[in-house]
């Protein structure tokens, strides 16, 4: 008959292991989380992006001097479709171009032409509602980072996060909206 | 939308006639139920004096074992359910020509951008898209029917009543007893392809069935407020945020304090449902009370105010992201 402290020794052995399998593959479920929700961020700032040309276009043609503005715009569109951006990277793009977006609209108040062009306005609609989107995906995100930051840094997952080389990531945080900039033109 | 005052002007003038030719027929009919309730309680009283009271010495088997109290008892059940059965009968047609008559006058009175139908058809997909409930045929039914444009927004509004159990997310305000309520759909000011359900108490999970991510997941929010309140499940965690802004969620949870009951909400193809659970029933004429008393009328223009405030209380007609 089996020694009952060898018994009573697996039974701990296999009890830890399984404790150990269900943190590890929890720690995987909510890193994998994390790249899925950046993924629907991703998904949608390139919606956003594909936007950015026909409004350039259309605000060139009735706001020459805001061309710096737009030169900007459309420099960081291009370095955030191109390869090898990090998400951190894809991040600070995305804070930028929403202060250039921001401000383009507010500077639209000084062209009634252009406030009143059907172009500009549908192109608007359609920005709002993809910002309302990226906004939606960005607390998807963030919600995950939450929750991966709490396994890392709680015991005892932190344990194992220490070992698997897990660390805190930094949340997605969204642009201040900055004050109008008052119009060249004055009003 | 008219005042309370515009529809006491109405009601004064242009309603007086009509509701007092209805008023001498609910007379008629309240009187006639009384009677037959009577007559009914008699012949009740009657059959339980024919009941034999059993002999001296006789055993306490041999007493349950005499059917003779069997008629009575029968006709403690049989009796009720026909006066009930009865009742409705009568009402029928006094209901429908309230409906007529009244009704489909009072609501574009009150708002004319809105149409009145005791009956119309509720097609049961519309009510299958909500997700929240389950329209087996036979089992419920759908009842004064308003539509119409509350600003930008398409509405449809109506009392819906299990009849039997559909086995649907929504419950009465007791949970146990069967759904009966306001039933309110309208156009959102969002597109989206999903399903979101905001459910009072703790969302549930839906056990996964065979391989892949199960359709609803529970979606966890910012709000703690909200998340007291409700639980969501969705088919999108993007698009419930979309949805379930940080507004949004402030307007539910005070809508939900304003109603005072629980609030069931779906949202899908586009469109918002909600179901709101009534202890009474909506837009229903009284049988023993009178229909001249203009609290009465007072209670549909509030229940009319109530359904259209959900507009505003949700902000519906804001339509700035893209959908128009």
């Amino acid at each position: 008959m089996a020694d009952p402290d060898v018994i009573l020794a697996a039974v701990a052995v296999l009890f830890f292991a399984i404790i150990a399998i269900l943190i590890y593959n929890s720690l995987i479920s909510k890193k994998n989380r994390i790249s899925n929700a950046f993924a629907s961020v991703d998904a949608l700032l390139k919606k956003r992006y594909d936007l950015i040309p026909n409004l350039v276009e259309t605000v060139k043609a009735y706001a020459a001097y805001e061309k710096s503005v737009l030169t900007s715009l459309t420099k960081l569109r291009t370095r955030a479709l191109s390869e090898g951006v990090t998400s951190d990277e894809k991040i600070d793009i995305d804070n930028q171009v929403t202060k250039l977006l921001r401000s383009i609209f507010v500077s639209a108040e000084n062209y009634p032409d252009l406030k009143a062009s059907r172009n500009f306005l549908q192109l608007q609609a359609a920005l709002v509602e993809v910002e309302e989107q990226i906004s939606a995906a960005r607390r998807f995100y963030n919600t995950a980072v939450m929750d991966y930051n709490n396994a890392v840094e709680m015991f005892p997952t932190n344990v194992f996060a220490g070992l698997m080389g897990y660390k805190v990531r930094k949340l997605f945080e969204v642009a201040e909206p900055e004050k109008a900039v008052p119009s060249a033109a004055g009003k | 939308m008219r005042t309370l005052e515009e529809l006491r002007q109405f009601y004064g003038t242009d309603l007086a006639v009509d509701l007092g030719v209805l008023e001498a027929e609910r007379k008629r009919l309240a009187r006639k139920l009384v009677a037959i309730g009577v007559v009914m309680l008699l012949f009740l009283m009657l059959l339980a004096y024919t009941i034999p009271k059993g002999k001296p010495g006789e055993s306490k088997a041999a007493r349950r074992s005499d059917l003779s109290g069997a008629p009575f008892a029968a006709s403690l059940i049989l009796l009720p359910a026909a006066w009930v059965f009865i009742w409705n009968r009568l009402m029928r047609g006094y209901k429908r020509r309230f409906a007529e008559k009244i009704l489909q006058r009072v609501v574009p009175f009150i708002d004319e951008s809105l149409t009145y139908s005791r009956d119309a058809d509720v097609p049961p997909e519309l009510l299958k898209q909500s997700g929240i409930f389950n329209p087996l045929k036979g089992y419920y039914t759908t009842e004064d029917v308003i539509s119409g444009k509350i600003g930008k927004t398409q509405v449809l509004f109506f009392e819906l009543r299990e009849n039997f159990n559909t086995m649907s997310t929504i419950r009465s305000q007791n949970r146990k007893s069967l759904f009966q309520g306001l039933f309110f759909i309208a156009d959102f000011n969002k597109d989206f392809s999903g399903e979101t359900q905001v459910l009072p108490g703790m969302g549930k999970t839906i056990a996964q069935i065979g391989p892949g991510e199960p359709r609803m997941q529970d979606a966890e929010l910012e709000d703690p407020e909200f998340e007291s309140h409700f639980g969501v499940t969705t088919t999108d965690q993007v698009e419930a945020r979309y949805i379930l802004s940080t507004s949004l969620m402030q307007r539910i949870v005070d809508f939900r304090k304003k109603a005072g009951k629980p609030v069931y909400l779906s949202f899908a193809g586009s469109k918002v449902f909600i179901a709101i659970p009534y202890p009474r029933e909506l837009f229903e004429p009284p049988t023993f009370g009178t229909l001249l008393d203009f609290s009465r009328i007072e209670e549909y223009y509030g229940d009319v105010k109530f359904a259209e405030g959900i507009v505003e209380d949700l902000n519906l007609n804001t339509r700035i992201w893209g959908k128009q």
